[in-house]
């Protein structure tokens, strides 16, 4: 069910009316879950089968852990962890990896290639592994903090933590640290309407009005249409598609938050202007925070980050950021997207050895890293590697040649619906760095502006970019 | 602040609609979209709303109907190609006016392609929708403020484009793609089954007492041309239910730019042909 369908509004009214109606206080868990489970299975239902065991098999080994010692615990969770992992590859990389080492055309292969990836499977198993690993390190007195009363009200609240819809398809991905201690009775006058308003809003606009209409323009970058656009154009929608991502996967984490706002949850946001970011690591912290956190404590800590010397620390970042580009979909271009990162990270850290002083060249510094982002997602956009070669290839090689008039369209549309994006990282500058707050009055203005767009400027209608994942 | 904002919303929303109606907006603004969805929105609009002679002819179909000759056919007739959609699309539309086309000129090339769920929605499926959109111009795709923009932006970068770059190489045309293209469309082709033929022919009956409807088929490349048993069967059938038929003409006389669509000659030819056959009906 996507968030901008007629059928998840709704859901969602009939959830939100029936939530706070006194009757239903003591059931506000079970309503969730209800409403959560219709929300993921609403077009196949047989995604459930995967997405129940998977919460029961993870309920079943974090209640287990909270009378062991510290040994016996590791032993559960690392079985629980290499299960969770085991689901994901199985349903996400066995056909990747029988169409990579040639055995796709077998009886087995071809049965493999042909599995179905359900829906957020990479989202619900990554918060599996944070449930085991969450509880596992807690000191045993503190582990009532995620398991809290007997089994039956364990397994209630992870089956909220993971099915909880503002974030089950596509994040943000949860720390059962910080989701556990807020299941509770909520209150109609606990709401926080301003706070949600504002985060609806911005997420709605970002995503009908930003994303779904740049999306109708930077579609020429698809081989081979692309060969034939003037370098203008190509550069154009290039940058186009860097803010389209942006507002299709913020919009989508600012819709989930505000959302769980309404329900009286408190989700950590996704997403700190990341396109103002002036080096990668910082990109890193700015984007997808859920995930580059989860990866930082769950992956790169755990291999010894920077605590081993530099080799290892290269190795590290490496290593992390090819997972964590396999985690986005299973094909090769996305590992190496990852591998770029890897790649951007480690000559950003050498660099910074040998040039201290080249963090004041702020400027220069942004754009390297922008158009350095804005290259790697057109691996996203061109899954086949030698696709995004010749795009860029064409890049250069195009620029003798003048955009028509159809081009020039193209073009005029990616500059009007980037500018709000760019409009929107400005002013967070301006206000962190100058500590010039806009005046109450315009940010009333602004927000009416988006919800009249989102009425009467709204783009085709699609799926989140991040669904696939 | 939420009480505000709405009120706020309401004042803007009013505002705008009253720009629109004093009719400071440049018309020519109005009737192009910045994308092919957006364009496909206002022909369909523009056919409910603004174009409303007692009695017309119009022709449905995809884009491929988009590479007639306009010059070359009579008037009033409307034409509505829905670049990527299909002739379900535009009966859609026809569907939610008030009145039908005397006569009805349906393509037959894509039956295929399937509904799309997403342009309906767009363009409303309740009558109070449909309805609520031709009284409000602000809710309009043609009266999208940013596509508005997008199109100051496009006339002003036309402008600079013929000022500074009159002498610059143009960008290369489609013909490096058309085997690409060809090859693709062979390879991910559907052939029309039998069933998607006769749930066509049945959505035309319902028309059939308010309207004249005439099946034509658009010369394409004849690599992607469906096989001539395909057409016998179908305007075998559509003539026993009482259509008429504008007959195929030889694939192998017009050329395409990209495998299906015809390009600038042949489309004059095929025009020529296509209005000889309907002042012939």
């Amino acid at each position: 069910m996507l968030f901008n369908s007629q059928e998840f509004v709704f859901l969602f009214l009939a959830t939100f009316i029936l939530y706070y109606l006194p009757f239903f206080s003591r059931f506000q868990v079970h309503l969730l879950i209800v409403s959560s489970l219709i929300f993921y299975a609403y077009s196949e239902p047989i995604l459930l089968i995967l997405l129940l065991s998977s919460i029961g098999f993870n309920t079943i080994v974090s209640f287990a852990q909270r009378n062991l010692s510290r040994d016996k615990a590791k032993v559960w969770v690392t079985l629980g962890v290499i299960a969770n992992l085991s689901v994901i590859l199985f349903f996400k990389y066995s056909g990747m990896l029988a169409n990579s080492f040639g055995f796709a055309g077998s009886e087995i292969g071809h049965f493999l290639v042909m599995l179905p990836l359900p829906l957020g499977i990479s989202f619900f198993t990554f918060e599996g592994i944070s449930l085991l690993v969450d509880v596992y390190k807690e000191p045993s007195e503190n582990r009532h903090a995620v398991i809290n009363g007997n089994f039956f009200t364990h397994l209630s609240n992870t089956l909220l933590f993971v099915s909880f819809f503002p974030h089950l398809i596509a994040g943000p991905i949860l720390k059962a640290s910080e989701f556990y201690p807020q299941i509770g009775g909520k209150e109609w006058r606990g709401i926080n309407w301003e706070k949600a308003y504002c985060q609806l809003i911005v997420g709605y606009f970002l995503k009908v009005v930003i994303a779904d209409n740049l999306k109708d323009n930077t579609f020429w970058i698809a081989y081979p249409y692309f060969i034939k656009l003037s370098s203008a154009t190509l550069l154009t929608m290039l940058g186009g598609y860097s803010m389209q991502i942006f507002a299709d996967f913020a919009g989508y984490s600012l819709i989930a938050l505000g959302l769980a706002t309404l329900l009286g949850y408190e989700l950590k946001g996704n997403f700190n202007f990341p396109y103002i970011a002036t080096s990668f690591s910082e990109f890193w912290r700015r984007w997808h925070i859920s995930l580059s956190s989860f990866l930082r404590e769950y992956l790169y800590f755990p291999l010894g980050g920077n605590r081993k010397g530099k080799v290892r620390t290269y190795f590290n970042l490496f290593i992390t950021m090819f997972l964590g580009g396999l985690w986005h979909g299973a094909a090769w271009s996305y590992a190496i997207w990852g591998v770029a990162h890897g790649l951007f990270l480690a000559i950003e850290r050498l660099a910074n050895d040998y040039f201290p002083n080249r963090k004041q060249i702020v400027l220069l510094n942004w754009f390297v890293v922008f158009a350095g982002v804005s290259l790697a997602w057109l691996l996203f956009k061109l899954p086949e590697f030698s696709h995004a070669i010749i795009y860029v290839y064409h890049l250069f090689a195009n620029w003798r040649l003048v955009p028509d008039y159809e081009q020039i369209k193209s073009i005029s549309a990616i500059l009007v619906y980037s500018f709000p994006v760019v409009a929107y990282h400005l002013q967070h500058m301006i206000e962190s760095k100058q500590h010039v707050r806009v005046p109450k009055s315009v940010k009333h203005l602004l927000y009416a502006a988006m919800l009249l767009l989102i009425v009467i400027n709204a783009g085709s209608k699609s799926e989140f970019i991040y669904f696939q994942f | 602040m939420v009480k505000t904002n709405l009120l706020l919303f309401l004042g803007l929303f009013f505002s705008y609609e009253l720009f629109l109606r004093v009719g400071l907006v440049n018309k020519d603004w109005l009737m192009s979209g910045q994308s092919i969805w957006s364009t496909n929105i206002i022909r369909a609009q523009s056919l409910l709303y603004d174009e409303k002679p007692a009695h017309y002819n119009c022709i449905i179909g995809s884009s491929i109907v988009g590479t007639l000759d306009k010059e070359q056919l009579p008037k009033p007739l409307t034409l509505l190609s829905l670049s990527g959609l299909s002739v379900y699309d535009g009966l859609f539309v026809l569907n939610k006016r008030d009145q039908l086309p005397d006569t009805l000129f349906v393509e037959t090339n894509v039956l295929e392609r399937s509904i799309n769920a997403n342009f309906c929605d767009k363009i409303g499926r309740s009558t109070l929708e449909v309805g609520v959109k031709g009284r409000l111009l602000s809710l309009r795709e043609t009266s999208a403020p940013l596509n508005l923009l997008a199109q100051v932006t496009t006339s002003t970068l036309t402008y600079l484009k013929t000022k500074y770059f009159k002498d610059a190489q143009p960008s290369q045309g489609n013909e490096g793609l058309k085997e690409f293209e060809i090859n693709n469309r062979s390879q991910t082709q559907v052939k029309t089954s039998a069933h998607i033929v006769d749930d066509f022919l049945d959505d035309l009956n319902k028309l059939k007492k308010q309207t004249v409807v005439v099946l034509f088929d658009m010369p394409v490349d004849c690599r992607l041309s469906q096989s001539d048993a395909y057409y016998e069967e179908l305007y075998d059938k559509a003539r026993q239910m009482g259509f008429l038929v504008v007959p195929r003409v030889n694939c192998a006389k017009y050329r395409t730019s990209d495998g299906i669509h015809l390009d600038h000659e042949s489309s004059k030819l095929y025009t020529r042909y296509f209005v000889s056959q309907m002042q012939g009906l």
